[in-house]
């Protein structure tokens, strides 16, 4: 058994009314334990609507959530599976609740009912993981958009959650700031072994997970490695961009350029224009 | 119209334990017409700066003109100043509230004292500038549509206002790449109304693309003003001020260092194509 699983699972936002929306539309997909896995798509696609299935804010109009064995729709395991994944949103102003930070990142750990010290340990840990150690004290209102988010993700960090689940929270970041938190959320999957569902509009992320799941349509539209590359027009279809490196070898190719399909690394694209140039 | 700005300061939650410095000594001036980006860290003060050109965040110590027109003094003409200024904050949609698509938009200019004429017609023509069929969404909740509309409809709110100068605040984040290029390309085709454009903006791609100019600003300093290709020429200032290249032209220049006869400061796809293919065939 996964450790999420849907299983043919249909969403309709406002069922029943004139203004009914299909988000998602027999949806299977499975994450094993320890996974990274970035979920893809254009807006609209049903991608926010996956984590909101997730962790039991939302139930399916069909099919099945099953969280570790739990089914979403089961009021009474609802806790659990909220402890089971913890969804960092993409609006941080919408997810602080204290006026201090590292209250606000102890509201997770409180809610679940651990010992002070065990909380203080977690608090601290997870604001050190954000790089937000120093600010600790401050307010949470008093900080820029980036810093806000990686304040709400240190308090869904303090709640250890075995699947972390981010929803495009680091639109909000610079480059910089995002390449920081893409590395607080690498090291948690491979050392803390935390599974991850990175929501992302950016390629470049995406490439950093060992899987991808391409939605479109609100259903899934493939699923697998970095040889989904290779299928440069499906994705482009699905309104997503190429990695910089694939775009340019995609015109380079179309114009003629004997390079190979599926380039996705600047190395990559380098090391074949290298040879070709070698070649001449 | 013009931005100057001499020797601004702002210090946020003064004489307080709080106390921060988020603008340290800034002058500059933003002319008439330009594309001017502004970039820099979370937290190097770029939205403190934008605040102060519609008068949201006051002047403390230091002169803005828009224009003619001087913020500094405490008594100003705000009704004019923010129909001067049109501001479209990080996630707008988050702002739209009205039940229907049109009274949202008409809710800035109705706060102007325009005519209910002149407001019903400005309410069209802003609709319709933002690419949305006036007939098919006026009377739809705001809240029903997708997240690139949503931002279009508050797009609209502002330019109903019919702003000399349109201040964006990171416009495109959160949207896909289809519905960057989307908006990126509307605020291209605004700026015949409105010419004088001010971007905040993470994405080093859309500035190379469409500014004039870009100011890059450092812990609530100003660093310089520079046009795209000449900063993004610039490797090692980048890597100090923790700037990324845009991803294009970071690849032109692992292309360069290794042998390939390429233009500095490519900032398109497009180019660099061109200059492989032709560094290929030479």
């Amino acid at each position: 058994m996964s450790l999420v699983e849907f299983q043919n699972v249909s969403f309709a936002y406002n069922k029943g009314y004139a203004s009914e929306t299909q988000a998602l539309d027999g949806v299977s997909l499975c994450i094993e334990e320890g996974e990274f896995v970035a979920l893809v798509g254009h807006n609209g696609s049903g991608k926010s609507t996956v984590a909101r299935l997730m962790n039991g804010l939302l139930e399916p109009t069909d099919g099945k959530v099953v969280i570790d064995g739990m089914e979403t729709t089961d009021r009474k395991s609802l806790f659990d599976i909220r402890k089971t994944v913890g969804v960092v949103f993409q609006n941080p102003d919408n997810q602080m609740v204290a006026t201090i930070i590292e209250d606000d990142v102890a509201f997770g750990p409180e809610n679940i009912g651990l010992k002070s010290a065990e909380i203080r340990e977690r608090v601290d840990w997870a604001l050190e993981c954000v790089g937000m150690s120093e600010h600790k004290k401050g307010t949470p209102f008093r900080l820029s958009g980036g810093q806000k988010q990686r304040i709400a993700i240190a308090g869904i960090l303090a709640v250890k959650p075995r699947v972390i689940v981010l929803d495009e929270s680091t639109a909000m970041l610079d480059p910089v700031g995002r390449e920081e938190i893409m590395d607080v959320v690498e090291k948690l999957n491979r050392e803390e072994k935390m599974t991850v569902v990175m929501i992302t509009h950016f390629m470049e992320e995406a490439l950093r997970a060992d899987r991808m799941i391409v939605l479109s349509g609100g259903k899934v539209l493939m699923e697998g490695g970095k040889e989904l590359f290779e299928r440069a027009d499906e994705l482009t279809e699905a309104g997503l961009d190429l990695p910089v490196a694939g775009d340019v070898a995609e015109r380079l190719r179309k114009d003629g350029v004997s390079i190979k399909a599926g380039i996705t690394e600047a190395d990559e694209l380098i090391e074949a224009l290298c040879q070709l140039k070698s070649r001449i | 119209m013009s931005i100057k700005i001499e020797n601004l300061r702002y210090v946020y939650s003064q004489k307080t334990p709080f106390e921060k410095v988020a603008l340290d000594d800034i002058t500059m001036e933003i002319e008439d017409g330009d594309f001017f980006g502004i970039i820099g860290h979370t937290g190097s003060g770029k939205s403190t700066l934008v605040t102060h050109f519609n008068a949201l965040t006051r002047v403390q110590s230091g002169k803005i003109f828009l224009g003619e027109i001087d913020l500094t003094p405490k008594k100003i003409d705000f009704k004019k100043v923010r129909s001067t200024v049109g501001m479209v904050f990080q996630y707008p949609e988050y702002q739209l509230f009205a039940e229907t698509v049109e009274k949202d938009v008409e809710f800035g200019c109705k706060n102007l004292g325009l005519s209910k004429e002149e407001c019903s017609e400005r309410v069209r023509r802003a609709i319709e500038l933002v690419g949305l069929d006036y007939e098919s969404v006026k009377d739809r909740s705001p809240f029903e549509l997708s997240g690139g509309q949503k931002r279009r409809v508050a797009l609209a709110g502002v330019l109903s206002m019919r702003p000399n100068i349109l201040v964006l605040d990171e416009p495109t984040a959160g949207l896909d790449p289809r519905g960057k290029r989307e908006i990126m390309g509307l605020i291209e085709s605004v700026r015949v109304d409105c010419p004088t454009t001010v971007m905040i903006s993470h994405n080093m791609d859309e500035v190379a693309g469409y500014c004039d100019k870009v100011a890059v600003m450092s812990g609530g300093k100003l660093y310089g003003i520079f046009t795209p290709s000449e900063l993004f020429s610039q490797k090692e200032l980048l890597e100090d001020l923790g700037l990324a290249m845009p991803k294009v032209t970071a690849l032109a220049e692992k292309l360069r260092e290794r042998g390939f006869d390429i233009a500095r400061g490519i900032v398109r796809p497009e180019v660099l194509v061109s200059e492989i293919e032709r560094a290929l065939s030479s």
